[in-house]
């Protein structure tokens, strides 16, 4: 009977468990919905973010973050409604060298000729390492592990040793 | 009887020389450094337009979606504006443009055109509307113009004559309505 019971309660319990999972995963599946249609908050931090990056068109050597003027504020506003619509830092950044031109960007921009900036300092130091591994081994004092001394043999050195006790010892008195 | 040194070595190998590719492309890689170093000093160091000098090569699209090309206006007497919508001064000298505009309009002779420089469109539009201006005025993508005529802020202004050299410069706003007649009335001639 107890047994009986027992089986019978198995079957409501998997049902039970499996609506569970069911209504938990139809929540959080919905709740991420919810969060990808909300606009996202853009913080001050955001703009300055992308702000500090960017350079201001009038005034020299001021990036866009701390400069008063009504331009610099224009387009920090202009940040905040891309970041607002979902543009992505570098999208921001791309956009403004095209609006306004490589100036904005405190580095040369990396399209065409302005590659061989960037390119020039890793390659002259890759070439500054060729150039040095081929003076090294130039060296007079390395010269000496390129020659091709032939081996000589072991019986010929004992022979020159034992000459060469034979003449220290030669004159010393007895 | 001594012996001969053993150790004497038979052959030495020759050092290794630097390979012959790695020598031209280092030597390629440094000439188009310097070649774009030396395009970029070039272009930086170009002088300001003056006085008789033709009219740079550039294209605007105004904001209601015309283009207007520096090789399509000779012929006709060209004022070049650049203004931008946060710039005080500018706002000083639009009604005046305006109004000199809508005198020499109907001739067909002349033609203005704003060139806002760095601004925000929406702003540009706003300022446009405000001011009521009517001849064409396009945003200069990329600074690429004002870089042309190496200008040193908003507003300043380019007068070319019908055979496309420049006659008048204005650097700062116009005061006057008249002043603008002048200007352009002296490149008609």
């Amino acid at each position: 009977m107890n047994l009986h019971m027992a089986s019978s309660k198995v079957p409501n319990l998997r049902w039970f468990f499996s609506a569970f999972v069911m209504g938990l995963t139809a929540i959080l599946v919905l709740a991420a919905r919810v969060q990808a249609q909300t606009p996202q908050a853009v913080t001050d931090d955001d703009v300055n973010r992308i702000a500090s990056q960017l350079y201001c068109p009038v005034c020299e050597n001021v990036t866009l973050d701390v400069c008063p003027t009504t331009a610099c504020d224009r387009w920090r506003t202009a940040i905040r409604a891309k970041l607002e619509a979902g543009w992505s830092d570098q999208a921001i950044e791309d956009y403004f060298v095209e609006q306004y031109g490589a100036r904005v960007i405190g580095t040369p921009p990396r399209i065409g000729l302005g590659w061989l900036l960037y390119a020039v300092a890793p390659a002259s130091a890759i070439g500054l390492g060729v150039a040095a591994y081929f003076v090294l081994r130039r060296k007079p004092g390395n010269q000496a592990v390129t020659r091709n001394s032939a081996p000589v043999p072991t019986a010929e050195i004992k022979n020159w040793r034992e000459k060469l006790d034979r003449d220290i010892h030669k004159d010393e008195p007895v | 009887m001594m012996h001969e040194n053993p150790q004497e070595p038979e052959t030495v190998q020759q050092p290794r020389r630097a390979p012959v590719w790695g020598i031209v492309f280092a030597l390629l890689l440094l000439a188009g450094f310097l070649v774009f170093i030396g395009a970029s000093l070039v272009k930086k160091s170009s002088p300001p337009v003056k006085l008789g000098d033709t009219m740079p090569e550039f294209a605007l699209t105004s904001f209601d979606g015309q283009s207007y090309s520096s090789g399509e206006l000779t012929g006709k007497v060209v004022l070049i504006n650049f203004w931008a919508s946060w710039c005080t001064t500018c706002a000083d000298e639009a009604a005046a443009l305006q109004t000199a505009w809508s005198e020499f309009e109907p001739g067909g002779k002349v033609i203005f055109l704003g060139v806002d420089y760095s601004d925000t469109e929406p702003e540009a539009k706003a300022y446009i509307q405000y001011f009521g201006l009517t001849y064409p005025s396009g945003t200069d993508l990329g600074t690429r113009i004002s870089q042309l005529f190496r200008i040193t802020g908003v507003p300043e202004t380019y007068i070319f004559d019908a055979n496309g050299r420049l006659v008048s410069i204005t650097i700062g706003p116009f005061k006057t309505v008249q002043e603008i007649r002048s200007a352009v009335n002296g490149a008609l001639e």
